[in-house]
């Protein structure tokens, strides 16, 4: 069938929707509106404008139960019949197309959920914080409790051997030693040289661990002792290390 | 989901495009088949059959030339005519009976030998006696010469509605001038 022009499709339209088409002027608009367009668009347009007052009614809900129902069985048969494992592939591509456009397309994160996240980060990074300083700490007060305990062998270590005579002070508590004021410290004179500890008769009475090395230079002697040693004071801070000096 | 999606969807068989463009375009293709159709019973199978065919087209010819919604309603116009010519060809049919029967009318005959003078004479004698609604339809095309889109403009009813009104005014207006001369 040759291609009908516009004008002539506006007439046959005009004609039909008058109702007086003759056979061969019905059959060809039938014809037109299967091959082109611009038919049904044209009758669609005439029907709009001879409506433009009111819109006709169209199914009642009763009709659309109906036709829904029959849709959605179309609607299941056509799913069904393409449900092989390439189209399952398909589909659950195309949705997973979908997704990923819907999260591209969506608004950024709403500012409370990312408040949110930079309080528990924060959070977390405080309580690394914390620990490590807990850490720190009780390290430092590791320490000071090693020079606490390493100061009597100044005594200690010149006589091992010595069982405890005399009572000493108690060494002082961790705590206690860094609540009280720490007298000053005299600078260690460097030591020219390091002798073997010898076994020196000790007023003191404290145990000391047998084999621990002292410099003799160190050591003071018998008469430089007094008689009642000041009660020793661990240092709040800082490390001492008799041992690593020069 | 843009038309795209939905075409994607239902070529890959994907259940809810097919759901998606039904549920997004029905009241467009309702629309588009109520201009012709109005209430008339053939609505539902050209709604139906309007679907039927986008899936059908879709899935084998893929993406439309056209946006979703004009195709459909084009498509719409398509599956509207079959239930429009069946709705014609009754109404003339019944047109060719009336004439049939005012060429049996003695009066008649003697007025005029055009048969569609003598159907007009037929309407003219029975109007003032024949009921609403039916007397305003046939005044309106017997008498005044209206054409079925006119009337549908000024009743603001659709095509086919048009068509079935006149189609029942006719059946009025046969009976009665059947019992008048037993013909």
């Amino acid at each position: 069938m040759p291609e009908l022009s516009v004008e002539e499709i506006a007439r046959l339209a005009r004609k039909y929707l008058a109702g007086d088409p003759t056979v061969e002027e019905a059959q060809r608009l039938n014809m037109a509106l299967q091959d082109d367009p611009q038919a049904s668009l044209e009758l669609l347009t005439r029907m709009q404008e001879a409506l433009d007052q009111a819109q006709p009614g169209g199914m009642s809900p009763a009709d659309w139960q109906e036709v829904d129902a029959s849709v959605e069985a179309l609607i299941r048969e056509k799913a069904s019949h393409s449900s092989g494992p390439l189209m399952r592939l398909k589909v659950w591509l195309l949705k997973h197309s979908r997704k990923a456009k819907a999260a591209a397309a969506a608004p950024s994160r709403p500012a409370a959920r990312t408040l949110a996240i930079l309080a528990g980060a924060a959070l977390a990074l405080a309580l690394v914080l914390a620990l490590a300083y807990a850490m720190v700490a009780r390290g430092g007060l590791k320490r000071l409790q090693g020079l606490h305990l390493h100061l009597p062998h100044l005594g200690a270590a010149a006589s091992p051997a010595q069982p405890a005579a005399a009572p000493a002070p108690s060494p002082a508590k961790p705590g206690a030693a860094l609540a009280a004021p720490a007298p000053a410290l005299a600078p260690v004179a460097p030591a020219p040289a390091i002798a073997r500890a010898q076994p020196v008769p000790s007023p003191l009475p404290l145990a000391a661990k047998p084999g621990t090395a002292v410099r003799a230079e160190q050591l003071p002697s018998s008469a430089e002792l007094p008689s009642e040693l000041p009660p020793v004071t661990p240092m709040p801070s800082g490390k001492l290390d008799i041992e690593q000096e020069p | 989901m843009s038309d795209d999606e939905l075409v994607a969807g239902i070529r890959a068989g994907d259940a809810a495009a097919f759901r998606g463009l039904y549920a997004d375009h029905k009241a467009v293709v309702e629309r588009s088949c109520a201009f012709f159709l109005g209430d008339d019973p053939g609505m539902k199978e050209a709604v139906a059959g309007t679907f039927t065919a986008a899936f059908d087209e879709i899935a084998s010819k893929g993406q439309p030339d056209l946006p979703l919604k004009p195709w459909l309603s084009i498509l719409a116009v398509r599956y509207c005519m079959p239930v429009m010519e069946r709705r014609r060809i009754e109404c003339l049919s019944q047109a060719r009976e009336l004439e049939e029967l005012a060429r049996r009318v003695p009066v008649l005959q003697e007025i005029t030998r055009d048969d569609r003078e003598r159907v007009n004479f037929m309407v003219r004698g029975e109007i003032d006696d024949i009921p609403e609604p039916h007397k305003q339809i046939l005044a309106m095309h017997e008498m005044d010469g209206l054409s079925i889109l006119e009337m549908a403009k000024r009743l603001n009813a659709a095509w086919v509605t048009v068509l079935s009104r006149l189609y029942n005014a006719r059946l009025a207006l046969r009976d009665r001038v059947k019992a008048q001369f037993k013909a």
